[in-house]
């Protein structure tokens, strides 16, 4: 297992260095420059900002200098926010993203689990076109098209919620919801094909000859091989939840790492960018590594490999 | 009175290409502590009348249209499935074929071992788990304490069907269903499954309804053997009757179809034709076909077995109108 | 006994057959076919609608009218600016049908082959290249394709292949799995069989096999990439103006959401519609053409 652990360390640093030469490149490449948008600067002082910033030099040197600055955890200053530094900026957004992020897929889990658990128990019958449909709407209604209608409904209307915020615990229901949907529905899915694969296996069967009721073999015997392919999505995913959804933090006035993220790009904040991409992929790595695990945990076949 | 008692019983399966009838009036009885030999070639309904006696068939493509299986004063066959349960495991066991994909992947072997006594007897885990041992230990493997934590992949194909055989027996049940145990397994291992099996029969006193295709299997262990073919029962006698006394032309064939019995260097001997299509049955004798003592009137009359000799049941027009010799 | 060959004909004809017929079986599945294939006629044929039986185009502005409600001149009401939002929701539905169905062919495209050539090749190829994809899975698809679009100029041909580019990944892996599978099954024919027959059992089973999950994969993959591309619409990146997506109609209807609802209603239906329908159709195909046995 440590050894297991390990090699992936290894595995991930010659992959962060390419992730952070590729996107240091294209950045440079891309036309414009992070001060070009500020509409009144002029020649002169567009010029003191890229010298201040180290950006008049040589791109070559300036490629060394990042990569030296990568290696001490420096992630640099933020040139839309001078003020501050993208460490500071990430440290602060990151955990309420993370918030978000979890709420959101504690939501997708129970939604999805439910849904697919019933669909995979009466299939092709009326429960399982019905909670199917149920899931599949985290699917087809894009995430700024719920978050405002939740907001309008539940918010406005009913006023059981605020309709923005970050403040009380009240708040984190409507963008958990919205974020959460979509996720659900690839959980109830996954959850749904995976248990009909393992129900159709023989050892369901033997479960059954030995007298158990239909919750037991459900829960005991098809679960643990019906969560397979839940958990390998998973994975990936919640680096995406974690990192929070543009949209979502947008649309209910959250200070997560989502918004930040995006509009870097937008303003052409090398830093932040840098920062951001990083970061994602540190998580997206962590976040592999910990499913693989649990994958192990979850099916004794894989462990001798 | 018998320990089971099927009366008539009846099945299908609703496939795209119509009802096929799998199983067509089948009647049988087990005395307590006797062994039945259920023999027959795919698609002969045997394993089919095994599961539906056990309620494990796929709903809703397979549908028990008729006939009651009596055990110990209950019709398994109208029970609801939590009432089964109460007979399931505990009452009645069943092995399976394939005891790869029969074990749980997923689960250690003492946690399937214990699972039929937490299921049916009020009983401490710890408990339960000596007993898993002490089962270990009686089919014959040998470290259990430890074999008894590692999973179903890190045992050979025998060692799994002692796994099986012990979890069956764990509850003590009254009846073992056995659905040719010994097929997925080498010859050796057969042999000392087999050994097993009569073993655990003797300190037990459990009875036995072991399915097999292999005649030679079943001749050194059961009783009593029945003789299916296409849904139907075409003979069932004690087990020297229907080998030495054999009272049914497609017995007869199949015995003659052994390998091991024919003549070394001469062509084989096999049953020209093909199993009747289930689908679309014809009437009379499902045999018919491809009997060489048929007559015109075996593709009119229905094959029902009756008794020719004491204990002795067929269901060939001919033996039973004219004593045929075969 | 017939000849082994004829066996293997009889086995993937009706394979496609067998396929036909769960699919036939599952409603909602059919459901999403018959509701995709009507839509998509009604997009393709937006011109002549629009011109004959609504009678306005998409462009067509009256100012002075404003945003108006759904009425007998105007069936779905009309945007800010006086547009027919009928007219606006077909023409919108063939630019994101079409975003959708080229972007998937895109990832299909660069993903069955890179995916085919990696599970062939096998060895320290194939370890290489599904590294390379393991790494680009690490990047963030959001900021990727942002980079692309403000880079690049806003292109819908580059609209296409960056959204496509994103998705063969996952196309790549699932072909690659499929050879190596078949591969296995393959030598063992080939030892087999003659020489000459085994081009023709190569082509009866990779097909099938092959087949089936790309088909499935792609079916699924349209929908994913129409949300992206509203997704983009709604920062501002995707489809320009004089064009426009369904996207682009649902961002305008959120900003005014309160005062004309009608704007958002029929878009996001729409949307809704469809991506609801592909996504069922991808799930019954993918019930229909699982070859590893059914309950059957």
């Amino acid at each position: 297992m440590i050894r297991f652990v390990a090699r992936r360390f290894l595995e991930t640093i010659p992959v962060l260095f390419i992730l952070a030469t590729a996107t240091f490149f294209m950045m440079r490449l891309a036309p414009g420059g992070p001060f070009l948008a500020e509409k009144q600067a002029s020649r002169e002082i567009q010029a003191r900002m890229n010298a201040h910033y180290g950006l008049d030099q040589p791109l070559f040197r300036q490629y060394l200098r990042q990569m030296k600055n990568l290696l001490r955890g420096d992630l640099g200053p933020s040139f839309k926010y001078p003020s501050r530094t993208v460490n500071e900026i990430i440290a602060q957004s990151f955990p309420v993203s993370a918030e978000l992020g979890l709420e959101s897929l504690a939501v997708a889990l129970v939604l999805g689990l439910l849904a697919g658990i019933i669909a995979a128990l009466k299939q092709n019958a009326f429960w399982d076109h019905f909670s199917m449909s149920l899931a599949m709407i985290g699917l087809c209604v894009p995430t700024f098209v719920m978050g405002p209608l939740l907001i309008s409904a539940f918010a406005l209307h009913l006023e059981w919620c605020n309709a923005a915020g970050w403040f009380f615990p009240r708040d984190r229901v409507l963008p958990a919801l919205t974020l959460g949907a979509y996720y659900a529905a690839y959980v109830a899915r996954l959850s749904r094909g995976g248990l009909l694969e393992v129900l159709r296996q023989d050892f369901i069967r033997t479960a059954q000859a030995k007298g158990a009721g239909a919750a037991r073999v459900v829960c005991r015997h098809a679960l643990r091989g019906g969560l397979l392919p839940v958990v390998s999505f998973l994975g990936p995913s919640i680096a995406g939840l974690l990192t929070g959804s543009f949209v979502v933090e947008t649309v209910f006035g959250i200070p997560g790492l989502g918004r930040f993220f995006v509009t870097a790009a937008f303003n052409r904040d090398y830093c932040m960018v840098m920062g951001s991409v990083l970061f994602y992929a540190v998580l997206v790595i962590g976040m592999n590594l910990a499913a693989d695990i649990v994958l192990v945990w979850l099916n004794p076949k894989l462990r001798f490999d | 009175m018998p320990l089971l008692t099927v009366n008539h019983l009846r099945m299908s399966f609703q496939t795209r290409a119509g009802t096929a009838r799998a199983v067509q009036d089948v009647s049988f009885q087990i005395e307590r502590g006797e062994t039945l030999g259920l023999v027959g070639e795919s698609g002969s309904g045997k394993s089919v009348t095994c599961y539906s006696i056990m309620g494990l068939l796929p709903r809703p493509q397979a549908r028990i249209e008729g006939g009651q299986a009596i055990f110990d004063g209950a019709d398994l066959l109208a029970l609801p499935p939590r009432e089964l349960n109460r007979y399931r495991g505990r009452r009645i066991s069943m092995i399976f074929q394939d005891p790869m994909t029969s074990l749980n992947p997923y689960s250690r072997i003492e946690t399937q071992l214990m699972e039929p006594l937490l299921i049916h007897e009020k009983i401490t885990r710890a408990a339960a788990r000596r007993r898993a041992l002490d089962m270990l230990s009686a089919v014959g493997l040998p470290d259990p304490s430890a074999r008894a934590r590692m999973y179903p992949h890190e045992f050979s194909g025998g060692m799994r069907q002692r796994v099986m055989i012990a979890m069956a027996l764990i509850t003590k049940p009254d009846l073992l269903i056995a659905d040719e145990p010994t097929t997925a397994l080498d010859v050796t291992v057969q042999a000392q499954i087999l050994e097993l099996m009569k073993r655990m029969r003797q300190e037990l006193g459990m009875a036995i309804l072991l399915i097999s295709h292999d005649l030679g299997v079943v001749s050194g262990f059961c009783d009593r053997v029945m003789v299916m073919y296409a849904g139907r029962v075409m003979e069932s006698a004690r087990t020297a009757d229907l080998f030495y006394n054999t009272r049914h032309p497609y017995t007869r064939a199949l015995q003659k179809s052994t390998p091991a019995l024919q003549v070394k260097g001469r062509e084989l001997y096999t049953i020209a034709g093909a199993p009747p299509d289930l689908l679309q049955p014809l009437p009379g004798c499902p045999f018919a076909p491809r009997c060489e003592f048929a007559i015109e009137a075996c593709a009119r009359a229905e094959a029902i077995p009756v008794e020719v000799a004491p204990g002795h049941d067929s269901a060939c027009l001919r033996v039973q109108k004219e004593n045929l010799p075969l | 006994m017939p000849p082994p060959d004829l066996h293997l004909d009889e086995k993937s004809a009706s394979f496609w057959q067998d396929a036909w017929h769960r699919l036939r079986k599952n409603r909602l599945a059919m459901f999403g076919l018959v509701v995709v294939a009507v839509l998509a006629l009604l997009c393709g044929l937006a011109g002549p609608i629009c011109g004959h039986i609504i009678g306005f185009s998409y462009e067509q502005q009256n100012l002075a009218l404003g945003p108006v409600g759904p009425n007998h001149v105007h069936w779905l009401g009309t945007d800010r600016m006086g547009r027919d939002m009928l007219a606006r929701l077909l023409y919108g539905g063939r630019i994101s049908l079409m975003v959708g169905l080229l972007a998937t062919v895109v990832s299909l495209f660069i993903g069955v082959t890179y995916g085919a050539v990696s599970g062939f090749a096998g060895g320290n190829v194939d370890m290489v290249l599904m590294r390379c994809v393991d790494i680009l899975y690490a990047l963030p698809f959001t900021i990727f394709v942002i980079l692309l679009m403000v880079f690049f100029g806003q292109n819908i041909i580059l609209l296409f292949v960056a959204i496509g580019a994103v998705q063969w990944l996952t196309m790549a892996r699932i072909v690659r799995g499929q050879v190596m599978a078949i591969k296995q099954q393959e030598f063992v024919e080939a030892a087999r069989a003659l020489g000459l027959r085994r081009r023709r059992i190569l082509f009866r089973h990779i097909l099938p096999n092959l087949l089936g999950p790309i088909i499935v994969y792609a079916t699924l993959t349209v929908p994913e990439v129409m949300l992206l591309e509203a997704f983009l619409s709604f920062l501002g990146l995707g489809v320009q103006p004089p064009h426009s997506s369904w996207g682009v109609l649902i961002k305008e209807g959120a900003e005014m959401m309160e005062e004309s609802p009608w704007m958002l209603i029929y878009p996001a239906a729409a949307m809704a519609l469809t991506l609801f329908s592909l996504n069922f159709l991808g799930d019954g195909l993918r019930d229909a053409l699982d070859t590893r046995g059914s309950k059957e």
